[in-house]
């Protein structure tokens, strides 16, 4: 099934490394050509019809079948948005909840409970995570994939922990990149726009030799952040926003069955970030990963073994306001192993185990690291019951050894024997679908999530105020190890169906949370407490409605209308209060919004709108002297929109816009966004 | 039946009858439904590639069998390409299946019983069946039967697909149905 593969001749035939990489092809030209059946996205939508995923259970299921609510966002889906960044195409899917602080740097979350620095999202890229442990949050600056190399985007929605592990409590989001083998994927893209917006993006796909193919993308950008301030403590972290990015991965065939990939990315980011305080700091991210899977066709499965290491690095300024320079170093290295395969006609079982190590160096005071160990053990069951019902059930069993050395200093309130702790626990999904032959197709889906406390919770953030603050006797502060995980329950009832009459689909989607030992934000817990502060629940449903349809002349429409009602009621403890835990997700969430979408296409001409509407919502105000008051955003619509023309299939011009109803506008309760406009010019070749 | 006249005109007529009666018989292959097989059959263990005779098995006595492989004889006429494969067509009467040298056997609606000769040939020649006729994969007739309208659908008898060691990938027999 190989293609046709347009070959950069220069990439092969040069000097230095690139007589090793024409070493490389020399000794590859010989083994097969013929490598191991893994997932085929592209040749499966292709058979039938629709995108495949293997986000939900871990075995590939069409989209239409996945017992989970998942909206799959296509190659085509990304390049109409407009959008330059993932923030900014991610905020227009159903349920998707988007907080703008600053021209590059937003926070998203799945169904409300939106905050600086989300932690309840989990993303992966070519399922690898690219979430920073250290505080828990996704820098989405910093995740080195360009938007030309992505096949699709899966956004699964509700607790995912049991496949994906900690973290993916409020959903997952698993970016699918091209793969080298199947997808001969070459592209070229430059941007220039308002703030001073200077953009390029290249993605290369070539083979070397007959078994080894690889694909290699690298983007940059320069520009401006908003010039919108809250005040001037935080016009120093606004020195300029710059992004790069590099990444490769190659697919290599070492027999008719067994297929060997390799990747390695690098990433750099610096802007200013809003972090859980709610003030404005300047972040320097430098995010560099390595990665090595094997996967064995046996002939009645599939097994495959994955190993990969997460370097992170970020400087944090936070000299406007707390003086210090924080500097984050966490490593993260992962193994997996699983087998995935058929038992009988109607089941399918995948079984997987998976350690990992994760490990922070304190700051501003050096000489400790904090670091936990996790195993686990997964399996998943799929059971085609009848032709219309099917039933998945998946289990995960983890266990997260904590630990400290070093450093542990005098006025600190804990040792380092405070952090051997072992902890054990379970998640698991069940989702029961139904699909009827006029009626639509149900999904049950039930669900238990279990969020970790951060790294910088957990006390790798370790302060020394050897003076005192405001008279008191000196002091250190640096997290605890006493902390009890987050977790989450889960129920949702969803329907689909389709209308052929108006070319659409139907999707109605009704689900309740309970999240139990909600977290703090920052700060202190009361005397006597921990940083666990109570409970929350959030109902909500999902009401979306979107087609497509072609007009005589040419012409075609693609419409979509959602609108997500949202109920979140917190059950804190006494003494937990918002000004002190900076957690507010009643008042911080916004309780309605809408979406629509209108797409409109003839001949070379695309012209595509996205309007939002959120409701009023509170969020913190991080400016000093106010800390933790809660302001009032009120409700807003947001436009975005690109018009295009289309010169040939391998060259298009675009502009784009964000936020163009203003000039300004409050979003948040930081700086105001501004109005963004791009201009584009994409090769594909 | 036997010989006769008589016993031949009855297995006309009822086999005529069959053919019109069977919901199979009115179902119509699609140029969709070629595609669909076409690119199942990429999954193939060992997938068939290039210039592929397709044997278009059908019963020379049932009419509406005759139109519907005639039909998908005129969408083949000058090769269906799907990915490395092209697909050739040769109309293939069911009783000469055994002595055909085909690479695929494509079976049309309205064989009926006489399916068995193609599980007999397939087994024998290791070649490979598909059909858009479920009923005939139901029976073990044909290994794999395909749907695209309304949705696509793909059913394997593997009990079949054993015995004319048709083997599929393992991705590929997650997302199918098999009886």
């Amino acid at each position: 099934m190989k293609p046709t593969i347009s070959r950069a001749a220069n990439l092969v035939h040069g000097t230095g490394r690139r007589g090793l990489i024409a070493c490389i092809a020399g000794l590859l030209a010989g083994t097969s050509m013929v490598g191991a059946q893994t997932v085929d996205h592209g040749a499966l939508e292709a058979l039938f019809g629709e995108p495949v995923t293997t986000s939900v259970t871990g075995s590939p299921l069409r989209a239409s079948e996945v017992p989970a609510t998942m909206e799959i966002i296509t190659a085509e889906e990304i390049r109409r948005s407009g959008a330059r960044d993932l923030p900014g195409l991610l905020e227009h899917v159903v349920g998707v909840d988007a907080l703008q602080w600053g021209r590059d740097n937003t926070d998203l979350a799945i169904r409300g409970s939106n905050q600086a620095l989300s932690p309840r999202l989990l993303v992966l890229v070519d399922g690898r995570e690219v979430y920073a442990h250290f505080y828990g949050f996704t820098p989405w600056p910093a995740i080195p994939v360009e938007l030309a190399a992505i096949r699709q985007i899966e956004v699964v929605k509700g607790p995912q922990t049991a496949l994906f592990g900690f973290n993916a409590v409020s959903g997952a989001i698993n970016i699918i990149t091209y793969h080298p083998r199947t997808d001969d994927v070459d592209a070229v893209s430059i941007s220039v726009g308002s703030q001073d917006l200077r953009q390029g993006s290249a993605v290369a796909t070539f083979g070397l030799g007959e078994a080894a193919d690889v694909r290699l993308s690298m983007g940059g950008r320069r520009n401006d952040d908003f010039s919108t301030a809250q005040d001037s403590t935080d016009a120093g972290s606004r020195r300029g926003n710059e992004m790069l990015n590099a990444a490769a991965r190659a697919a290599i065939s070492l027999g008719e069955r067994v297929e060997l990939t390799l990747a390695a990315t690098h990433s750099q980011a610096e802007q200013p970030n809003v972090i859980p305080t709610y003030i404005v700091t300047h972040e320097d991210f430098h995010n560099s990963s390595a990665e090595a899977a094997l996967t064995v066709d046996t002939g009645w499965g599939l097994v495959r073994g994955r190993l990969y290491h997460n370097w992170f690095e970020i400087l944090s300024d936070t000299s406007g306001v707390l003086g210090e320079l924080l500097r984050y170093d966490n490593d993260v290295t992962v193994g997996q192993i699983e087998t995935l395969f058929k038992a009988g006609s109607d089941h399918t079982l995948r079984i997987a185990g998976e350690f990992r190590h994760n490990t922070i160096d304190t700051t501003p005071v050096g000489g400790a690291q904090v670091f936990y160990d996790v195993a686990s053990l997964s399996g998943m069951w799929h059971w085609t019951v009848t032709d219309s019902v099917s039933w998945s059930n998946a289990v995960r069993i983890d266990r997260r050894d904590l630990g400290r050395t070093g450093l542990e200093p005098l006025r600190y309130a804990y040792r380092n024997v405070d952090w051997n702790q072992r902890l054990t626990e379970t998640s698991f999904n069940s989702g029961l679908v139904w699909a009827t032959d006029n009626a639509g197709t149900w999904r049950l889906t039930l669900g238990r999530g279990v969020q970790l406390p951060n790294l910088s919770a957990l006390g790798a953030t370790l302060i020394d105020f050897p003076d005192g603050i405001g008279g008191s006797p000196p002091f250190v502060v640096g997290g605890t190890p006493y902390i009890d995980p987050m977790t989450v329950l889960h129920a949702e009832l969803g329907w689909t169906r389709d209308l052929p009459g108006v070319g659409g689909r139907l999707s109605i989607a009704a689900f309740t949370s309970r999240w139990a030992d909600v977290f703090m934000g920052v700060g202190e817990p009361p005397p006597g407490g921990t940083p666990n502060m109570g409970d929350s629940r959030t109902s909500g449903l999902e009401l979306s409605l979107k087609g497509a349809s072609e007009r005589p002349g040419g012409s075609r429409w693609d419409w979509g209308l959602s609108y997500v009602p949202l109920q979140v009621d917190d059950e804190f403890l006494p003494g937990y209060v918002p000004s002190s835990s900076l957690v507010a997700y009643e008042q911080t969430t916004a309780r309605h919004t809408v979406d629509v979408r209108l797409g409109w296409s003839r001949g070379p001409w695309e012209l595509d709108g996205f309007l939002k509407y959120k409701s009023r919502f509170r969020g913190f105000d991080g400016r000093p002297g106010r800390t933790a008051d809660l302001l009032d955003i009120p409700a807003y619509f947001k436009l975005d929109g690109r018009v295009a023309y289309r010169f040939s299939d391998m060259l298009v011009f675009a502009v784009s816009g964000q936020n163009l109803l203003h000039a300004e506008q409050h979003q948040t309760s930081a700086s105001a966004v501004e109005r963004g406009v791009v201009a584009s010019l994409d090769f594909a070749f | 039946m036997g010989k006769s006249p008589i016993n031949q005109l009855a297995a006309v007529l009822l086999g005529t009858w069959l053919a019109c009666a069977s919901p199979q018989a009115l179902a119509q292959v699609s140029p969709n439904d070629l595609q669909v097989a076409g690119r199942a059959l990429g999954f193939l263990e060992r997938p068939l590639s290039g210039d592929v005779t397709v044997g278009i098995v059908h019963d020379p006595r049932n009419p509406q069998s005759v139109r519907e492989a005639e039909n998908i004889e005129r969408m083949l006429r000058g090769g269906l390409t799907v990915g490395s494969l092209t697909l050739r067509p040769s109309l293939l009467p069911v009783g000469e299946v055994g002595r055909s040298s085909v690479q695929l056997y494509l079976l049309a609606s309205g064989v009926g019983a006489a399916g068995a000769a193609v599980r007999e040939a397939s087994a024998a020649r290791r070649v490979p069946c598909v059909t858009t006729d479920l009923a005939q994969v139901r029976d073990g007739n044909c290994v794999m039967g395909v749907r695209s309208s309304p949705r696509v659908e793909i059913l394997v008898n593997r009990a079949t697909a054993v015995a004319s060691q048709t083997a599929f990938s393992p991705v590929f027999r997650m997302m199918i149905s098999e009886i």
